[in-house]
């Protein structure tokens, strides 16, 4: 349950970030991109992705419209507003200060602690 | 607040029912397509691209379930899915719905009545600002039979300025005391009860004006202009609501008083009975430098940071300086000073233990009704099973099932505390009519804060909080059972069972249900041992010899304006009427009597053996003493056992004469005839000793439970002592008594009203009725107990035959006899009422000592009531179980086989 917590949390960042940097994004399209970010993440069903979507726009984090993709579908575009800015920014400043906490207790060794 | 934000768009989205699926369904739709799109781009064959898409979207069903939980509030749309199915299964079954109500009603019924008392009477903060800041203050005297001991008492004016100046701790006092007046002038004279009271009294308490104003400081001066506050009650009836009734001059007593204000609607006083306020300083003049006249309560409210204990610690002391002001010749010791909170005035213990006792009988009875549903709604459990195992094969979570149960459980416990709320209503008003005059039994300041209290009696936060938490308790008890039960059992044995009659019920389920009603018979009998002693009680002092014959006997009062009456006046006067009344030939008899029988007001004083010889050391032996007209006994049908009666020539100037019980001739002359003796007691100027002419039979003059003392009678025409009470003996129904003496009253004085007009019966009733009351109460719980049992007892055996017909049959096959089978119906219901009884006899032995004191002459565990009650409980049992026995050897054998 908690794992399952931390990742949720982690991936709600992920997607705000990529949204702040890209700009409005349809749901295939943020999928491939966190993707591609993160480097090895891989979505083991997209599908899962929406239920997320849907908790960050009750949240106010972000809006949605239905648009027209590249190639011409309909397809639901996904926003960051204000609100998700601000959150973006409180949520990675404490993910950073998480981050070098815990590279700290990596790197700890005997000795720093006399 | 972005939880709660999101907690909103769910709750809406729940509530209104807006269910969005068309949005997720077509979202992951274009996602597949675009997915498609893009793997038929990357060279992928159209099929291949669509299958390699499908993968990589996943199970639809599952992202829009997910997408469904995000989207509204799960619990919630559950809730009202139980809560609907619950109503529609509830409706389905009228039956049971109808008893489950009716059931809970007389259940909650009771405890929201009882409580609704309670609240009122002892947890409610009394309606005066801040209520919890007022203290009563009272004079502590030393008691002077007993060194050492203080007792508490009541002011005089100079020794309470000694406390009122030197106190540091609270920011007001006044005096009041309750007074009773006759208004005249403007329509017939009226007896109105007041209050005399300081001009702080009033913002003291944080009583404002509807009408004019209160008293200043100006008016409460010796020298005054005299003037008059009002009830709210008394400007309507009066004076109908009429803003020119202020200013208006009335008469009272014989004195002019102008009206300067109104009280709110509501208000009348500690006392709880004032119409009137009368401030003390020009009312009372005579008593502002009477150190020795006390007569006055002390009202204090305590200053802000000063607890109940600091106050009171400084107040004690104070007591020296009353001392040092004003001594006393022969002192038995120092004064002191007590003050406590006002709160605790408003219940003597004696009627605290007796609520609490009736609430925790309401309690057991709430407990007896959830006992009965949770064994309904098992047996209906069992019936319902193939329902549950189905829904429990289908993939229903244990939790749902349980959860879906218990919601049923609580439409079903909201409904019945609806209904308990009527009934509580309606037994309220049906119990504050049939109250007796409270006011008459309850003196003081205890009996006041008492009646203010039952003024505050009605629905209030408190109540409905109770009335809610009932509910749900309710729910939860006879609900969770049954609940888990059915969540708990095996449903592939469930499923392979009959519909008709066979023995599916678990061992567990028949013990649990056995348990219940061994449970229910042993609370039923605490409850029946219960009223059983307090109606043994009862029967017990309805068989005390009170010594007077209270039946044809009507009292009432005449308060005599001391302006129009001067001592020298009103006995004459009361002769005249005596007279009067007496030769009208319907009257039997007419007296006058200092005081009433049986209404715990009358003086006491000491004894004194003039010319016994050696005198016995210390102070002679406690008498009551009785002033009476000469024919008192006569009226009052007491019994005269020796010597002769008062007569119209034992008057002032002849040599004083007494009569006595038969308790003081036994005391203080066992072995000789009283007749003749002189006895000599402190009050009336009988100091120096009368001669004792005549024995009377013992009376019960304080309450009826208290054994009768010795008492003296002394002729009132000797010792003129104006305030009592008139008795009339008539064969004629009371309004008509009533007219007659009307009649006489008027051909003497028009402007005289009468006041307190009681039969003696209502006066016994009204001594009687702290017993009657909890016996009442105590006999109708433990009478809907008894029912409640009976039904329980019913059910489940009736139940359990239904059942296990098959069995029956089975039986009947092998050979056994219809009344075997009856037999062993009968057994069952035998063992279960002998466990029931045998619990019940444990639990009311502990129980029954709560009862001590509020019993008269029977022992807490007075075998006959237990003994009696067991054996009536089995009784009721074995015809419990009947119906169910003939039921089972009726068993028609080929049917049950046919049926299979």
């Amino acid at each position: 349950m908690a794992k399952k917590d931390v990742h949720q949390g982690t991936l709600a960042l992920m997607v705000l970030k990529t949204l702040d940097v890209l700009g409005p994004l349809h749901g295939l399209g943020l999928a491939r991109r966190v993707e591609q970010i993160s480097g090895d993440l891989r979505f083991v069903n997209q599908g899962t992705l929406y239920p997320l979507l849907l908790k960050l726009e009750q949240e106010g984090s972000i809006t949605s419209e239905w648009g027209t993709s590249e190639n011409n579908r309909r397809a639901r575009f996904y926003q960051l507003t204000a609100a998700g800015r601000r959150q973006l920014r409180a949520e990675a400043k404490e993910w950073a200060q998480t981050t070098a906490r815990m590279d700290r207790f990596i790197a700890f060794k005997p000795e720093d602690l006399s | 607040m972005r939880a709660l934000r999101r907690f909103i768009k769910r709750l809406t989205a729940s509530v209104l029912g807006r269910h969005d699926d068309e949005r997720i369904r077509e979202e992951l739709a274009e996602h597949l397509a675009l997915l498609t799109d893009e793997h038929i781009r990357a060279g992928l064959s159209p099929v291949e691209a669509h299958r390699r898409a499908k993968l990589e979207v996943g199970a639809g069903d599952a992202s829009t379930e997910a997408y469904r939980d995000v989207q509204r509030l799960r619990w919630l749309e559950d809730f009202f899915k139980d809560l609907r199915y619950g109503i529609r299964n509830l409706w389905r079954n009228p039956g049971f719905s109808a008893v489950a109500t009716v059931t809970l009603a007389l259940g909650v019924g009771a405890n929201l009545a009882i409580f609704s008392l309670v609240n009122a009477v002892l947890i409610r903060p009394l309606p005066f600002m801040n209520p919890g800041e007022l203290m009563t203050v009272q004079l502590l005297a030393p008691e002077r039979n007993a060194p050492g001991v203080l007792s508490p008492t009541i002011w005089s004016y100079p020794k309470y300025e000694v406390v009122r100046d030197a106190q540091q701790v609270f920011t007001a006092t006044s005096l009041y005391t309750g007074g009773e007046w006759t208004l005249t002038g403007a329509g017939t004279p009226d007896r109105i009860q007041g209050e005399v009271v300081e001009a702080s009294y009033f913002p003291l308490l944080g009583v404002e004006a509807s009408q004019g104003r209160l008293f200043s400081a100006a008016d409460d001066s010796v020298g005054a202009p005299p003037v008059v506050v009002i009830s709210h009650g008394l400007w309507m009836r009066r004076f109908g609501g009429n803003i020119n009734a202020l200013n208006k001059v009335v008469t009272i007593d014989g004195v002019a008083l102008t009206i300067v204000g109104v009280t709110p609607p509501g208000f009348h006083g500690l006392s709880a009975r004032a119409d009137l306020w009368r401030p003390l300083k020009p009312t009372v003049p005579g008593d502002l430098r009477e150190p020795f006249s006390h007569s006055y309560n002390q009202l204090a409210r305590r200053r802000p940071g000063v607890t109940v204990e600091q106050a009171a610690a400084a107040v004690r002391p104070l007591g020296a300086r009353i001392d040092a002001a004003f001594p006393v010749e022969q002192s038995a010791g120092q004064s002191g000073v007590a003050a406590s909170p006002l709160d605790d005035q408003r219940v003597d213990p004696l009627l605290r233990r007796a609520a609490l006792i009736v609430l925790g009988a309401a309690g057991l009875l709430l407990l007896m009704a959830c006992v009965n549903l949770a064994n309904l709604t098992l047996g209906r459990g069992i019936t319902r099973q193939r329902e549950v195992a189905i829904r429990l094969a289908l993939g229903a979570g244990r939790l749902r099932i349980v959860r879906q149960f218990l919601t049923e459980s609580l439409c079903l416990s909201f409904a019945g505390a609806a209904a308990g709320a009527l009934v509580a209503a309606v037994s309220i008003k049906l119990a504050s009519s049939a109250m007796p005059d409270l006011g008459n039994v309850l003196e003081g300041e205890r009996g006041g804060l008492l009646m203010v209290g039952v003024s505050m009696l009605g629905v209030d936060r408190t109540i409905v909080l109770v009335a809610f938490g009932l509910a749900v308790v309710t729910a939860v008890l006879f609900g969770l059972m049954p609940a888990r039960q059915a969540a708990r059992q095996d449903f592939t044995k469930a499923m392979k069972a009959t519909s008709g009659g066979s023995s599916s019920t678990g061992f567990r389920g028949v013990s649990l249900r056995n348990g219940l009603i061994v449970g229910q018979i042993a609370v039923a009998l605490v409850m029946l041992v219960s009223a059983g002693l307090m109606m043994k009680s009862l029967v017990r002092l309805s068989r005390v010899a009170l010594g007077f014959q209270a039946d044809h006997l009507l009292t009432f009062r005449i308060d005599l304006p001391d302006e129009s009456y001067p001592p020298e006046r009103s006995l004459p006067f009361i002769e005249a009427l005596l007279t009067k009344l007496s030769a009208r030939s319907e009257v039997a008899a007419a007296a006058f009597g200092h005081c009433a029988p049986v209404s715990a007001r009358c003086n006491g004083t000491r004894a004194s053996f003039p010319g016994r010889s050696p005198s016995p050391p210390g102070p002679g032996p406690l008498v009551g003493v009785t002033w009476v007209s000469p024919d008192y006994f006569n009226a009052a049908g007491i019994r005269l056992m020796r010597g002769r009666s008062f007569t119209d020539r034992d008057r002032q100037g002849q040599p004083k004469v007494v009569i006595i019980n038969e308790t003081a001739a036994k005391k203080f002359w066992p072995d000789e005839d009283p007749i003749g003796r002189r006895i000599g007691v402190g009050q009336g100027g009988f100091r120096d000793g009368a001669e004792v002419i005549g024995v009377a039979a013992d009376v019960r003059y304080r309450a009826v439970e208290t054994p009768p003392g010795p008492d003296v009678y002394i002729p009132v025409l000797q010792s003129p002592r104006p305030g009592g009470v008139f008795f009339v003996r008539s064969r004629l129904a009371v309004p008509a008594v009533v007219s007659l003496i009307r009649q006489e009253l008027a051909s003497l004085d028009a402007d005289l009203p009468l006041g307190n007009i009681k039969t003696m019966d209502e006066r016994y009733g009204e001594a009687t009725w702290r017993t009657w009351t909890i016996g009442a109460l105590l006999s109708v719980f433990a009478g809907l107990a008894l029912v409640l049992a009976l039904v329980g007892v019913f059910a489940v055996l009736a139940q359990s035959v239904a059942q296990r017909t098959r069995e029956i049959g089975v039986r009947l096959a092998l050979g056994a006899a219809p009344q075997d089978i009856q037999l062993w119906v009968l057994r069952r219901a035998l063992t279960i009422g002998a466990a029931g009884v045998t619990i019940g006899l444990g639990a009311a032995w502990f129980s029954s000592r709560l009862l001590t004191t509020l019993l008269y002459e029977v022992e807490p565990h007075d075998p006959a009531v237990l003994i009696w009650i067991a054996l009536f409980l089995l009784v009721v049992t074995i015809v419990a179980s009947y119906l169910p026995a003939r039921r089972a050897a009726r068993v028609d054998l080929l049917e049950t086989i046919r049926s299979e």
